[in-house]
């Protein structure tokens, strides 16, 4: 169980990059308190605002709908802003599009 | 003199420069190309229809029902109907505020601009007869249907797409818009766009609120550049709300659920403050949760206001009323987009047992019927400068119409497009004034620049802690008053001390963020200063000290300027070709 009971944070592991830098690209985890049920759109902004304002990732709508912020969660194509936390999770970009920053990736490509 | 080369770390020329790439924005790009001039499109999204307000509609697009019976022989019409029914619907659901030039246009031009979205390859869903429109006009166009036909039909053509980008400011010499400047958070330049003509289509501003249904981007952009650069804004103290969208659980927060949570929907819940009041009896004993959507958010605000709401902040709704097996079967003759899905959410995992529990559902902001300035060619009152869709103001009035949005991005984009395209064919070249160049750069990379400050998360929320409670769905003179000082003593004394940690210029959201909320703060300052001088309730304005609609008095659209740097706000009578509104004093909600 990774989010035994009582616990309420939970480790979001993301695949950081910044293309252009001497730097391999590398995870980071950080701890993010879990407080009802939330999105892992929630948790990138909790890192954000709070532990890491170098975090690179998109969002629009938050509903689901224009699929701006999809990324690879535990290995699948899921939206950041419909995808509940419930336990620790891994993050990375979008595999078929360049990486411009960390979660951000450049889909003018995409039809 | 500043050199122009020096101060740019990214030159781009075009003809014509479209700013959002959306509904409003994609309909302009097509149309000025179809002109034959060259076309730039930027977006903070990171393509076409992965940003904005387009894609998040549900949605309808408003055509009159007799177009839609003889030019595309739709099922459900009524012939009833025609362009002048339309018409006067908007000028009842705007409370006579719309300019009615623009409306003319706009019912007329509805049917061909459907007809382009369908020639594009556009499927049309099905027909809807929505509140507020005397007959079914709502042609349904889901905006994730709509949004992927728009990026293959503008991406086929020669546009240049600049994506990952936002526009800081409008660059003007010599009485005219020249171009503008932004930052490409794909590259982290400073781009310099020199255009003959600008086209802003970068919708309304609605994030200003903390609940809200609108996207990451809206956040008064395209409003407040174009006032800094000189343009007239109209209707600023009309933003709307709708009821219902969840506060809690935070994965949902500003997620309307139509079929429970609204009043336009199928089953409309009891709504019950924590005394167990069934509090619509007090504003509406007739059609008590179904009456009309301003009505419902004001009901539902007073209630929050009066701390008689639940622990997340909003009212209760509840079914419980309802036998189990009517909950039951609910499913079964619903649109499942309406039921147990909505966007992307699969709502069983967030509602409760809806036969035992009830939902907390607060109002959220939903549209921004003011905005910009247009004449009948989307000409703004600055030369140059043109714009298109939410962001501008006067086809809506007061108040929009369900379906109205979709109509007004393809009409006013279209024709948006049309006429910068002929301005531009038609201007000299433009040149760049440099020292205001300088001053923009210097301006947009400050908070960057500033090593030690405050950090703009906080001061956003608690802008919109503030908007919410005094400038927002319930407002009052009093209240107006403080939240105006509040917000102005934010823009000189906080704003000036916002520091950006992360120093790296490649999509630093902080830094977009932080530009955001000046713009934010603007339009708040004119919600506010327009609010407090329009002593009456009209609209999508609800004054607790003056509740009711001031025909006698208050026929009048007010146009905020730019005198100094600092907000004008000055009335002039509406525009009327034919609707003559009565002139009396009329409860809250009523036209007649």
């Amino acid at each position: 169980m990774k989010m035994a009971e009582g616990r309420k944070t939970a480790n979001v592991s993301i695949l950081r990059s910044r293309p252009g830098n001497s730097e391999e690209p590398k995870f980071e985890t950080y701890p993010v308190p879990i407080e009802g049920k939330t999105s892992l759109l929630n948790a990138l902004d909790y890192i954000s605002e709070n532990l890491d304002p170098s975090l690179g990732y998109y969002s629009s709508c938050r509903i689901g709908k224009c699929m701006g912020c999809q990324v690879v969660i535990d290995g699948k194509v899921r939206f950041a802003c419909t995808t509940l936390v419930q336990g620790d999770v891994t993050v990375m970009p979008l595999r078929q599009f360049k990486v411009i920053k960390d979660l951000v990736v450049d889909r003018r490509k995409e039809e | 003199m500043s050199s122009v080369e020096s101060l740019s770390d990214k030159m781009m020329e075009t003809d014509v420069l479209v700013v959002g790439s959306e509904g409003a924005g994609s309909t302009a790009v097509l149309e000025a190309i179809k002109q034959g001039v060259s076309v730039t499109v930027v977006t903070k999204g990171s393509n076409i229809g992965r940003s904005g307000a387009t894609v998040t509609g549900d949605a309808d697009l408003d055509v009159d029902s007799r177009s839609l019976h003889e030019r595309f022989g739709l099922k459900g019409t009524d012939t009833r109907d025609n362009q002048a029914v339309f018409f006067d619907d908007m000028l009842k659901g705007g409370k006579y505020l719309n300019n009615q030039k623009l409306v003319e246009i706009h019912v007329e031009a509805a049917p061909d601009r459907l007809q382009d979205l369908v020639d594009w390859g556009v499927k049309i869903d099905g027909l809807l007869h929505a509140s507020g429109h005397s007959y079914p006009r709502g042609v349904v166009i889901p905006g994730t249907k709509l949004m992927p036909v728009l990026r293959r039909t503008v991406l086929s053509t020669n546009v240049n797409l600049v994506p990952y980008t936002m526009i800081t400011e409008l660059l003007t010499n010599r009485g005219r818009v020249v171009g503008a400047v932004g930052i490409n958070g794909a590259t982290g330049e400073f781009v310099v766009f020199k255009a003959k003509a600008v086209i802003l289509c970068t919708g309304g501003a609605m994030r200003m609120y903390p609940y809200t249904t609108a996207p990451e981007e809206l956040t008064g952009d395209g409003s407040a550049m174009a006032f800094r650069a000189g343009a007239e804004l109209v209707d600023m103290e009309f933003p709307m709300f709708l009821p219902g969208v969840f506060p809690w659980p935070p994965a949902v927060k500003g997620v309307d659920i139509p079929f429970l949570l609204s009043t336009g929907g199928f089953v409309a819940g009891w709504m019950l403050n924590k005394n167990g009041d069934r509090f619509m009896r007090h504003w509406d004993p007739i059609n008590l949760e179904w009456t009309t959507r301003d009505i419902c958010s004001v009901a539902m605000m007073t209630e929050i206001l009066a701390d008689r709401g639940g622990p997340h902040g909003g009212v209760y709704v509840s079914l419980k009323h309802l036998p189990d097996d009517v909950i039951d079967h609910l499913e079964d003759w619903m649109p499942s987009e309406f039921y147990m899905h909505y966007g992307g959410f699969n709502m069983r995992e967030y509602l409760p047992d809806l036969k035992r529990e009830s939902i907390e559902s607060v109002p959220a902001s939903h549209f921004f019927n003011g905005g910009i300035r247009i004449n009948e060619q989307c000409a703004t009152s600055l030369p140059g400068l043109f714009a298109a869709g939410e962001v501008t103001g006067g086809v809506h009035g007061a108040n929009r119409l369900s379906g109205n949005a979709f109509t007004e991005m393809v009409v006013w984009g279209h024709r948006s497009g049309r006429f910068a395209a002929e301005y531009a064919k038609q201007s000299p070249d433009v040149s760049i004034d440099g020292e205001q160049l300088r001053e923009m750069r210097g301006k947009t990379f400050a908070p960057l620049e500033r090593k030690k400050g405050v950090s703009q998360a906080q001061i956003r929320k608690r802008m919109q802690q503030v908007a919410w409670e005094k400038a927002g769905v319930l407002r009052d003179g009093d209240g107006l008053e403080q939240a105006l000082a509040e917000f102005v003593r934010i823009r000189e004394e906080e704003l000036p001390q916002v520091s950006v940690r992360s120093k790296d210029r490649v999509f630093n959201r902080e830094w977009a963020r932080t530009l955001e909320l000046e713009n934010m703060l603007l339009i708040m300052e004119m919600v506010c200063r327009t609010s407090i001088k329009r002593t009456e309730s009209r609209g999508a304005l609800y004054r607790r000290d003056y509740p009711d609609t001031d025909n006698i008095n208050w026929l009048k659209n007010q146009i905020v300027s730019n005198r100094d740097g600092e907000i004008s706000v000055r009335s002039e009578p509406i525009v009327v070709t034919r609707a003559e509104p009565p002139k009396k004093v009329l409860k809250y909600g009523k036209t007649e």
